[in-house]
């Protein structure tokens, strides 16, 4: 059993839903997108991808974003990712209004407080599974000190069950295996939040699954939260936190079995 | 830093078609620029030992003239007829020169030029067998040297037979290959003591001088040089050139020419009607004049004089040296406000000098044809090595590399690349040289004469060239990346979200 201490900016508190200690920093919503609009240009026609949703994630959720093609999940996940800049409305992240956040600050905030897993993979080729993993704690100042970083990393490893292998390059590894990678770079800079759009879309169920376990045992280990966009129902079956999209809007906003509005209140019945 | 090394590394190695096209071009460059610069560098050594050894000197002192540039071939004039101006001042110069430091030696002399001719006034002349030559072979490029100093400061002459011009000696100096060709048209073997009858061209007009051929002669080391050169006595040359207003010489002249001066009775000289009365000598010492008359002639020999030289030739005591002789010579002529100017081999060599700066300036614009060209070849490679990348570039964006992370690994590879293939490339120009030197290739004629700098193919590298072309190179690679980094710029980090 591991013990996981809370940071100096951060307090213990005992979450009675959930049966567990939670670390807060203060701020209970890790995510709050308010009105978010997102609108394309295709040529002269306007085509509205999001229209006006609001919802809020808490720290520490496992939190599927669900729906069918077109409906806009990736489009959310990309706002949240900051690598979408919405066309109105305002997106909060860990307390912080990302609006009109130059292209450096966004980058910088994306690399200290987002990890990233894309339904492609998405590896650097020319790089070994040691130093994919590696690689985000090479762009900037993290929270994981320099002198722990190989310890580190070899633990991520080890989580993801690919210690014989850090040697190899992406192409030599299955698509399972690449995806393990993916997690682990994605955790390696210990981001508050990881996103994961269709990260079991490019394997088989069986892979998919022992992939989903493992998001979800870091989940709860690490307590990073997990945004996921997908259809896998297997995801969102396990998910605290689902958001239904169709159309560009929210049909239904539940966390563990309860209705959450459009306003983000709990417990009031969900808006038809 | 490392990272970014490391990437540029194993991405050059990873995409191995795209790094061998932009490889090859650039090692080409490299071999080009290389060969191309060790071939000019060469014959530019090449002319200019030929004619500061043989010609010019290191230091090369003129008149001016407003008509054009002024070398040892004349003046370089729109319409080609401008007269070659003389040194004003003659002594005042020698004796700036003499006190001038750092020069080992000097000496005077003028050029001109003239044609072979020949005298038909007998059936016997005539008729001769002679032997068509090109009319250009029959043409002569003179050096009117200063033979008591020449022939110390430039030893490249080897006499074949005969002797050198000796001080107040008449007579030509003329190469093996110009007796052959002069006694095939003269239609008789040429020896030492034979006469030509030249035809001297300035601008004083055409005129004719007769000379004993005094030595045969041949260079020691065959250059890009003018083929038609002799050598000429000082006082002919002058002559010929008009360069004097007089000329103390012996002239015989026939009896029949000579009856007239004869005569006893001075009066009957003169006609009848002119008559002088007394009174009208008044202010005249007709005693003083008649004295002076009586005087033989005792005129010395033309010396050194106003309008007597065009050109003053030295030798620096260390090539290190010549420039800075040179300033020091002009700033001396300035001060004393003599209208003369001292240049370097290049200025004396006129167009042979020039013909250097032109194949320059031709290799120049080839390379820079070149460049543009490979640089366009280059940057479309790393366009198409963008797009294929753009997932991975997106995907590092999303992840939080910065603009100037994309940035430095795109330049990372460019330089890497550019750097490994212009020193392959440089490497490979250098065993080029080498092995063109061995092939010790002749020069079939005179074009080639001037690009080789000499009779065989010599050209050498330096160090200098070597980096400089590298340099170049890697330019040229860095240059081409700029475009397709600023596409990979553009890459939004939204884009790793697709799928590829």
């Amino acid at each position: 059993m591991r013990i996981l201490l809370p940071r100096s900016d951060e307090i213990a508190i005992f979450s009675t839903r959930k049966c567990k200690f939670q670390f807060w920093s203060g701020i209970m919503q890790i995510i709050e997108l308010r009105n978010v609009k997102k609108d394309y240009l295709l040529g002269k026609v306007t085509v509205p991808a999001i229209k006006g949703v609001s919802f809020a994630i808490e720290r520490g959720d496992f939190v599927s974003i669900a729906g069918p093609s077109g409906s806009g999940k990736t489009t959310i996940l990309n706002m949240i990712g900051l690598i979408d800049i919405p066309t109105s409305g305002e997106v909060i992240i860990d307390g912080k209004n990302t609006s009109g956040l130059s292209d450096h600050e966004l980058t910088r905030f994306r690399h200290e407080v987002l990890g990233f897993i894309f339904q492609s993979f998405n590896l650097i080729p020319v790089l070994n599974v040691w130093e994919n993993i590696e690689f985000p704690l090479l762009l900037g100042k993290t929270r994981v000190p320099k002198n722990e970083w190989k310890d580190w990393i070899d633990f991520l490893i080890g989580e993801v069950g690919l210690g014989n292998w850090k040697d190899h390059k992406p192409n030599e590894l299955s698509g399972g295996q690449r995806q393990r990678v993916a997690i682990a770079r994605a955790l390696v800079t210990k981001p508050s939040i990881v996103l994961a759009d269709e990260p079991t879309a490019n394997l088989d169920s069986a892979t998919g699954e022992q992939i989903i376990d493992l998001m979800k045992k870091i989940n709860r280990e690490i307590q990073t939260t997990f945004i996921f966009s997908t259809h896998d129902a297997t995801i969102v079956s396990i998910a605290d936190h689902v958001i239904r999209l169709r159309d560009g809007t929210i049909i239904e906003n539940r966390r563990s079995g309860e209705d959450i509005n459009s306003s983000g209140a709990v417990g009031a019945p969900a808006e038809d | 830093m490392a990272v970014i090394l490391k990437m540029a590394f194993r991405n050059i190695r990873e995409h191995t078609s795209k790094s061998l096209i932009i490889g090859i071009l650039l090692a080409l460059g490299a071999l080009i620029l290389v060969v191309g610069t060790a071939f000019i560098d060469a014959s530019q050594a090449g002319i200019r030992s030929t004619f500061s050894d043989v010609y010019t000197g290191d230091i090369f002192i003129s008149g001016i003239s407003s008509d054009g540039p002024v070398s040892l071939f004349g003046v370089s004039s729109p319409g080609g007829l401008a007269a070659t101006p003389t040194i004003p001042n003659y002594e005042k110069v020698i004796s700036i020169v003499k006190s001038t430091p750092h020069i080992g030696g000097y000496s005077s002399l003028a050029t001109g030029f003239a044609q072979l001719t020949r005298d038909d006034s007998t059936p016997q002349k005539a008729n001769a067998p002679q032997k068509k030559i090109q009319a250009q072979d029959r043409f002569l490029f003179l050096f009117g040297v200063d033979a008591a100093s020449y022939w110390n400061l430039f030893n490249q002459v080897e006499i074949l037979q005969g002797e050198r011009l000796q001080p107040g000696q008449p007579g030509l100096m003329i190469s093996e290959s110009q007796r052959q060709k002069f006694s095939d048209w003269l239609g008789k073997p040429l020896s030492i003591g034979d006469t030509l009858l030249i035809q001297g061209f300035s601008s004083a007009g055409m005129r004719l001088r007769e000379l004993p051929i005094v030595g045969i002669f041949q260079l020691k080391e065959q250059g890009a040089s003018p083929e038609q050169l002799a050598y000429i006595d000082i006082e002919s040359l002058r002559v010929m050139s008009g360069m004097t207003i007089g000329a103390n010489e012996p002239i015989k002249l026939k009896p029949e020419e000579t009856n007239m001066l004869s005569t006893d009775n001075a009066d009957s000289l003169f006609g009848e009607d002119v008559t002088v009365s007394q009174g009208s000598s008044a202010g005249i010492d007709v005693n003083a004049i008649a004295a002076q008359i009586a005087k033989e002639g005792t005129a010395k020999p033309l010396q050194a004089d106003e309008g007597a030289w065009q050109f003053i030739v030295a030798k620096a005591d260390s090539p290190h040296n010549v420039q800075r002789t040179i300033a020091a010579l002009n700033a001396s002529f300035a001060k004393e406000g003599i209208p003369v100017v001292a240049g370097d081999w290049q200025k004396a060599a006129g167009p042979y000098g020039q013909s250097v700066d032109v194949v320059r300036i031709v290799f120049a614009t080839a390379i820079i044809i070149l460049s543009i060209v490979a640089i366009i070849i280059i940057m479309n490679t790393f366009v198409i090595s963008v797009i294929e990348r753009t997932s991975e570039i997106g995907t590092m964006r999303a992840i939080g590399a910065g603009k100037g992370f994309v940035r430095g690994l795109f330049a990372a590879e460019a330089t890497t690349l550019a750097l490994v293939s212009s020193i392959v490339g440089a490497g490979l120009g250098i065993v080029t040289t080498s092995i063109l030197r061995a092939l010790h290739i002749e020069a079939t004629n005179q074009f080639f004469l001037i690009l080789f700098g000499g009779k065989y193919m010599n050209p050498v590298v330096s160090a200098g060239n070597v980096i400089t072309a590298i340099i170049v190179m890697v330019l040229v690679g860095f240059i081409a990346h700029l475009y397709p980094v600023s596409l990979a710029l553009k890459i939004q980090p939204v884009r790793a979200m697709q799928e590829e």
